[in-house]
């Protein structure tokens, strides 16, 4: 792997029966990195993080990775839920939280790994069990209160807004030490003012957290703004990798999306 | 008193230490008749269904899991709790062990078929399950002696150089001190990680995942927790009522169990208790007296109730006190402000005066009552006769417009009668605005002369 | 040979009964989203009017069950109006509990109605030694031989139905998805009431035909009803034959098993067996595995 790199996707193929959804896509990203995944719906983005994180297995290609430990693995050798031990965590494009749990329970959720008490000792609640619980609460406090949703944090995750449900999922994906985000569309089903701050929230988190961050989001806006470098893709496949301003121009970003066609706005727009 | 308060409030397992203090006294009623014999007796098999449903619990309300083998498992662990007890070891603590840790391992097995069987077809895959149990016990006589069943005694238990056999009310009591234990596990297991786990699990498989959820150890978990108290359940039934067949462990216990479970109320561990008491208890305690001729008459009276309870209330009957309380503050708190308020004050006063004050106080008191509440009701009268006069003005207007309007033209007929509707609810709802306000004035009034 | 005749002709019977109510239950699982636990409840609370009909009011057999099948109808229509349709927003294993009501009901509401008595009703067509004949060594008899065929007969035409007419395409279309369908313009509601009505009539003809070799109690299609469900994971909830494959495979394998084996242990080899089954193929024997969309 390359020294800057904490994420290479090299050649990654994955075929549901006949159709190629991911044809040998690579791509990196670097260290404390923004990166946007771009493509037009169809294009095979979501199966991208699917196989990264190990809910899909791919059928060709390898997921290097460098773990907290700044240790390379690939991510193809490591199961689902072992993937977030190594410091990657993700999001989901419909979010999925625990409705009848509080807000704090849900982002507990996140440190599930980091608790070293056993089942048994849960059923007596001792005092080892009590203290850990205590801290790693601290620790979910102060990333609620980071994220200014410390006020809501007895509230069931129930009849939240839908942007304070979006933020209940980073905050859950905060709680690992995360080296890698992937958000899966965390700007949909936002209104502006939420998405401004939201691209907030999200450099600030980089700054604070020191991690990379990969997103998927069709907000042109918001990714623009905000990705130091965007992957285009479509059907699958490769189109180009490079900064906002360079993505905007490239022929092959613009066909895709356009196909040709004058009157459709351009992407920024 | 008030430490006791002070330690329910924070410690939310006190209370069920409470609950089973006040049910462990029951025994005492009996003996001194108040209470009948059956009654205790009754109470005992709804403690020991307690404990079965919570394991069930924590199968279907948490884990979100449906188990239709439920009462399999209470009939295995009365037989294999007098196998161990007649051919290993005849002491109760020795012989409940072993049985739970066999049970345990049976539901490992189910909980690893659970992995790749889902949903509906789990359910019936316990189904199956069931029925072998019930085949076995119909048939294998060594170890369950067959239709003739089996008979055991009180629970024993050996000390250093004696044996100690419990009598019944004992046994009650220990049936209690198990459930209350129990109780209290659960409580710290579902506010753990393991807990949160669990429904994380059952709420969004692929978001625990991602968090490092194994979803193979919390299904074994919740499988083995439900056998393991399904299986208590048994080792506590035959303890109690020291005779066992395998007549009531099929299908349709198995789905009483499921009942007690809903009505009681989802994820609720007292919630729980009250729908073991619902639906084995009541009917058993209340209606069989009144509908004598019909003893089949529970069925229909558990069969509505969990009908309704999920079609209108699926939180469960524990969460009528809840709800209960929610309307009181909503629509009959208001009302009663003024006169609490003027309660509280007159308290304060009463602290503070004189011992040969008080009687003047509290005749003061009483008619100041009395003035604040025909002081209301004038203005409430008030009230009422400009509301009806609004009503009233209205319905002219429009009648007056409807006549107007050409016989023909239906659509302006329907607009205005829209419009008379809007305008209606709008005057009621100045009306119950108006109404609240003035329960509101009175309480500020009287805070005013308190202040002054 | 005469044996495994036998053995045949007794299965296709038992499994004749099996699958009329495990279609019942399919098809309620595929256009209510819930497994109906009251399958066998509702056959033998009508199975409870046909005996009434022909025992206190003296009817024949034939209409007396005809009649039964029309409040079987009613029963399945009252059902989806007042009970399954109110709740169709809750969830599936509320839905289940509701059918598990449901029975408890059904079973306090028997005696209230027809006496704590258990009855009886006589075959459609009386077994004696004239009214049998050997086929390859084995006896079969008219009435084995009729109810074997309407079964048969009602199966296929439902599936000639499913799969040839318009209101078999909405059934179908409601099956797969729901809200898609209504969208569409598929009468979904009509289709659900519809499903509860067949299937309503279904487990009551089950429950008519097995009642002769037993009598008529609350009871009587507890076997039944497990069995059916039995016959639904082994043939996946995912088709409509699926099951009534698997009703005809239940019966077979567990008569067998019960001769040749051992006639307390067969069931349990078999059970046993289809656990294992299942395991490996966790949708039964014709349903497909699906993708699970993160």
């Amino acid at each position: 792997m390359n020294k800057n790199n904490v994420l290479e996707v090299r050649n990654l193929t994955m075929r549901f029966g006949g159709l190629v959804a991911v044809n040998d896509l690579s791509f990196d990203v670097r260290e404390q990195e923004i990166v946007g995944i771009i493509g037009p719906n169809g294009a095979g983005k979501t199966t991208v993080f699917n196989c990264i994180t190990q809910f899909y297995k791919d059928d060709e290609g390898e997921i290097w990775f460098r773990n907290n430990d700044n240790e390379e693995v690939n991510l193809n050798d490591v199961k689902v839920t072992d993937v977030i031990n190594h410091g990657l965590v993700r999001t989901f494009q419909n979010v999925e939280l625990v409705r009848d749990l509080s807000i704090i329970d849900n982002i507990l959720i996140g440190a599930h790994n980091q608790f070293k008490t056993n089942v048994f000792q849960h059923l007596f609640n001792g005092r080892g069990v009590r203290k850990e619980e205590q801290a790693l609460r601290d620790k979910a406090m102060k990333i609620l209160t980071f994220l200014k949703l410390d006020h809501l944090k007895d509230q069931y995750a129930y009849g939240q807004p839908y942007g304070v449900l979006k933020k209940i999922e980073i905050a859950r994906t905060l709680m690992c030490n995360p080296k890698v985000i992937i958000l899966d569309e965390p700007a949909a089903g936002l209104n502006d003012r939420e998405t401004d701050e939201l691209s907030e929230i999200i450099e600030q988190i980089r700054d604070e957290y020191q991690c990379s961050i990969v997103l998927i989001e069709h907000d042109m806006g918001f990714v623009m703004d905000i990705c130091d470098r965007i992957c285009a893709i479509n059907f699958g496949k490769f189109l180009a990798m490079d900064t906002p301003q360079k993505i905007q121009s490239n022929p092959l970003v613009q066909e895709a999306y356009l196909g040709g066609d004058d009157d459709v706005e351009s992407p920024g727009s | 008193m008030t430490t006791i308060k002070q330690l329910l409030k924070t410690n939310y397992p006190a209370r069920f230490i409470l609950f089973g203090v006040i049910l462990s006294l029951l025994p005492i009623f009996s003996e001194i008749g108040v209470l009948q014999n059956s009654t205790v007796r009754l109470i005992g098999y709804v403690i020991i269904f307690t404990v079965v449903a919570l394991g069930l619990n924590l199968l279907l309300g948490f884990s979100g899991l449906v188990s239709l083998g439920t009462a399999g498992f209470m009939g295995f662990g009365a037989y294999m709790f007098v196998f161990i007890s007649t051919n290993v070891f005849d002491g109760f603590l020795v012989a409940m062990l072993l049985t739970l840790v066999i049970a345990g391992l049976l539901g490992a097995v189910i909980g690893l078929l659970s992995l790749k069987v889902e949903g509906i077809y789990l359910a019936i895959a316990t189904l199956f399950i069931g029925e072998i149990f019930l085949q076995i016990f119909r048939n294998v006589d060594w170890f369950t002696g067959g239709f003739s069943g089996m008979r055991h005694h009180h629970p024993t238990f050996n000390l250093l150089f004696t044996e100690i056999t419990l009598t019944r009310n004992w046994t009650y009591v220990l049936m209690v001190l198990i459930m209350v234990v129990v109780m209290i596990m659960m409580y710290h297991l579902v506010h753990s990680r393991t807990g949160r786990a669990l429904m994380a699990m059952s709420r969004s498989e692929h978001a625990a995942q991602a968090m490092g959820v194994s979803i193979l150890k919390y299904r074994l978990i919740a499988f083995i927790f439900a056998t393991v108290l399904a299986t208590l359940g048994g080792v506590l039934y035959i303890s109690y009522f020291r005779f066992v067949d395998p007549s009531p462990w099929n299908l349709n216990r198995s789905l009483f169990i499921i009942a007690m479970v809903v009505v009681g109320g989802f994820k609720s561990i007292f919630g729980t208790a009250l729908g073991a008491f619902i639906i084995h208890g009541i009917p058993e305690l209340y209606l069989k007296d009144i509908f004598s001729g019909n003893p089949e008459f529970s069925y229909i009276f558990a069969g509505i109730l969990i009908i309704v309870v999920i079609m209108f209330y699926p939180n469960g009957a524990i969460y009528v006190g809840y709800d209960v309380k929610k309307l009181y503050y909503k629509h009959v708190y208001p009302r009663r402000l003024p006169y609490i308020t003027l309660k509280q004050i007159y308290k304060q006063n009463l602290a503070t005066a004189a011992d040969d004050a008080k009687k003047q106080l509290k005749a003061t008191y009483k008619n100041q009552r009395q003035e604040l509440r025909s002081a209301i009701g004038a203005k409430l009268e008030q009230l009422r006769a400009k509301h009806q006069q609004c009503l009233a003005d209205i319905k002219a207007t429009y009648q007056a417009a409807i006549a107007a309007a050409p016989d023909g033209d239906q659509t302006k007929r329907q607009l205005l009668k829209k419009q008379r509707q809007v305008a209606l609810s709008e005057c009621k709802q100045q009306h119950r605005i108006d109404k609240l306000a003035i329960y509101r004035n009175a309480v500020t009034e009287l805070m005013v002369i308190d202040d002054e | 040979m005469d044996i495994f005749f036998t053995l045949l002709f007794s299965s296709l019977e038992t499994g004749s009964v099996y699958a009329l109510a495990a279609l019942g239950i399919v098809l309620i699982f595929r256009t209510s989203k819930t497994t109906n636990f009251a399958q066998g409840s509702i056959g033998t609370l009508n199975a409870f009017v046909a005996a009434m009909l022909f025992l206190s009011w003296d009817m024949n057999i034939w209409i007396a069950t005809l009649l039964a099948m029309v409040t079987a109808f009613i029963t399945g229509v009252l059902i989806d109006r007042f009970i399954i349709r109110p709740a169709s927003k809750a969830n599936a294993i509320s839905k289940q509990i509701i059918t598990l009501g449901l029975i408890m009901v059904i079973i306090g509401i028997i005696p209230m109605l027809f006496g704590v008595d258990p009855l009886s009703l006589p075959r459609f067509f009386e077994v004696n030694a004239s009214t049998q004949f050997d086929v390859f060594g084995a006896r079969i008899s008219y009435n084995a031989i009729f109810i074997i065929s309407l079964s048969l007969g009602l199966m296929g035409f439902l599936f000639w139905f499913l799969q040839y007419t318009k209101w078999g395409l909405a059934i179908r279309v409601t099956a797969s998805n729901e809200i898609t369908s209504r969208l569409m313009g598929v009468p979904t509601r009509t289709v659900t009431m519809a499903s509860w009505a067949t299937a309503a009539m279904f487990g009551t003809l089950a429950a008519i035909i097995v009642a002769p070799s037993g009598s008529v109690n609350s009871l009587m299609m507890v076997d039944v009803q497990v069995n059916a469900f039995f016959a639904c994971v082994l043939g996946g909830f995912g088709t409509f034959y699926g099951a009534v494959v698997g009703a005809y495979l239940i019966a077979f394998a567990k008569s067998s098993a019960q001769f040749y084996v051992s006639d307390i242990w067969g069931n349990v080899y078999v059970y046993l067996v289809i656990l294992l089954l299942l395991y490996l193929m966790p949708n039964g024997l014709f349903g497909k595995k699906q993708l699970k969309k993160v």
